[in-house]
């Protein structure tokens, strides 16, 4: 079953993946799975910001600190982002431990 | 005495370097860094070479991107520094998964162990595993574990270089020999597994055992991985450093970026003269511009040595193996030794070649032969791989 995130979803990224930043990029790595996965500027702030579990609004109003874009794109875009990495096990939500 | 930093004898692309090393510390202004790259006739294709070589790809790529340099250096030698960096980057990554898969395979059987360089003190020198160069993983196992290592090792599908360390290996012979350290390989990826820290471990004054009580921890990937504890760690990347005659500035990047590194006094251990000469050229190399901090003391056998790492860090064209490189090294650990015993140590270190132990292994009366017969062992090696290579060559 699809796990729909909100904005109130706390999420945190998997402590025992390994990253390094490219360019401004990251790159890290799902030892378990053995996949290197790369993102962009906007999505390494996000990996940064996540932490620690963090709710998506606030995700959402660190990014909006930090780059020039509006609310609601912001809004759509981070929860997209988040929605992908929970899918592909990189992400957990807050629930998940 | 010269002023600090002014490095006048350095080639542009050396002194841009070193300047970016520092502006990486934060001992200099990216200002300068920026002002180095516009005025000085830099040949960048030298210049990434002498990066390579020195094994500070990653540090100094980001340090070209904070100063914003990329239209001076030009699209096609920039594109070419990114793609390097990247491919290092994901290559370093890669390094990082192979040493938790072994950590925990140890962990497992319950092998005791300590990791020498590579992800883990990238991670507490720099914070980031996959940051500092590596090119294997190097692993010290207490002896009395070390027989499951290789059944370990060949279950995650490594095999051993030195099949006549597998002979020896069950009665301990193999641990009473010159060498320290066996080679394991899969997929061209290599790893050591160390029963001595290093060939110079004379130097040192503690077991392994003991080492080994003082460990530290990293966490990677959720994983606790463990390393020498500081002190420790700095002595043996002092240690490594002056075996190599400092040649590769990220040995002494590194011991910048420990950050106990001050409250280490010198003290009067068989080290005392290595670090002498390792502080000096941290001072020579390594300056901080905004500090006052004054030359640290040392005698005149430390500046001589310091002044022969340098040559040996400067003159990477010739390559580490060239003759007088090689004689260079061999001259630093040899006065780095202090007293007669490390010297003699150091000596019988140098003139037993492991390859030739490996090869030939003679009953324990006879090993002093070893002293004799690995020199011109070495010698035969060198020419019939000059040989080899000439002959594949004029092909």
């Amino acid at each position: 079953m699809r796990l729909e995130l909100d904005m109130d979803s706390i999420v945190s990224r998997r402590a025992d993946l390994v990253a390094t930043d490219i360019d401004q990029d990251k790159v890290f790595l799902d030892i378990a799975l053995g996949k290197y996965y790369g993102i962009n500027r906007v999505g390494s702030s996000i990996w940064d910001i996540a932490e620690q579990p963090v709710s998506i609004a606030d995700i959402c109003r660190e990014l909006m600190g930090r780059f020039e874009i509006d609310e609601a794109t912001c809004k759509k875009e981070t929860l997209a982002f988040c929605q992908s990495l929970v899918e592909s096990g990189s992400f957990v939500l807050a629930s998940e431990g | 005495m010269k002023a600090r930093g002014s490095n006048p004898g350095f080639e542009p692309e050396f002194k841009l370097l070193l300047a970016l090393l520092n502006a990486s510390l934060g001992k200099m202004a990216l200002d300068t860094c920026r002002e180095l790259v516009e005025t000085e006739a830099i040949d960048w294709s030298e210049f990434e070479r002498l990066v390579i070589e020195h094994r500070v790809v990653s540090i100094v790529y980001d340090t070209l991107i904070q100063i914003g340099v990329a239209d001076a250096i030009g699209s096609e030698t920039w594109q070419r520094f990114s793609d390097l960096n990247r491919s290092l980057q994901l290559r370093q990554l890669s390094k990082v998964q192979e040493l938790l898969e072994i950590t925990r395979a140890f962990d497992a059987e319950k092998i005791r162990f300590l990791t020498l360089k590579g992800p883990a003190v990238s991670q507490f020198l720099y914070g980031e595993a996959a940051k500092r160069h590596c090119n294997d993983l190097d692993f010290v196992v207490l002896r009395s574990d070390f027989p499951k290592v290789p059944v370990v090792l060949n279950g995650l599908g490594y095999e051993r270089g030195g099949e006549a360390f597998d002979r020896r290996i069950e009665d301990g012979e193999a641990f009473e020999g010159l060498s320290h350290h066996e080679h394991y390989c899969r997929l061209g990826s290599q790893v050591e597994v160390h029963w001595r820290v290093s060939s110079l471990d004379f130097m040192y004054s503690d077991s392994i055992d003991v080492l080994y009580s003082r460990r530290n921890f990293v966490q990677i990937g959720g994983c606790s991985v463990p390393l020498l504890g500081e002190v420790d760690l700095i002595d043996y990347l002092t240690l490594h450093g002056t075996a190599h005659c400092w040649h590769r500035l990220k040995w002494l990047y590194d011991i910048e970026m420990a950050k106990n590194i001050e409250t280490q006094a010198l003290g009067q251990t068989g080290l005392a003269r290595a670090k002498g000469v390792r502080d000096r050229l941290r001072f020579l190399l390594f300056f901080d511009a905004q500090s006052d901090v004054s030359l640290p003391a040392s005698n005149l056998k430390c500046r001589m040595l310091a002044k022969q790492s340098i040559a040996q860090i400067v003159n990477y064209k010739r390559g580490p193996d060239s003759p007088s490189k090689v004689l260079g090294r061999t001259l630093l650990v040899f006065f780095c030794a202090i007293g007669l015993r490390n010297k003699l140590g150091y000596l019988v270190n140098l003139f037993s070649w492991p390859s030739f132990y490996e090869r030939f292994p003679l009953p324990r009366r006879l090993k002093f032969l070893y002293c004799i017969l690995g020199p011109f062992y070495w010698v035969y090696r060198k020419i019939v791989d000059r040989f080899v290579d000439s002959g594949v060559s004029s092909r």
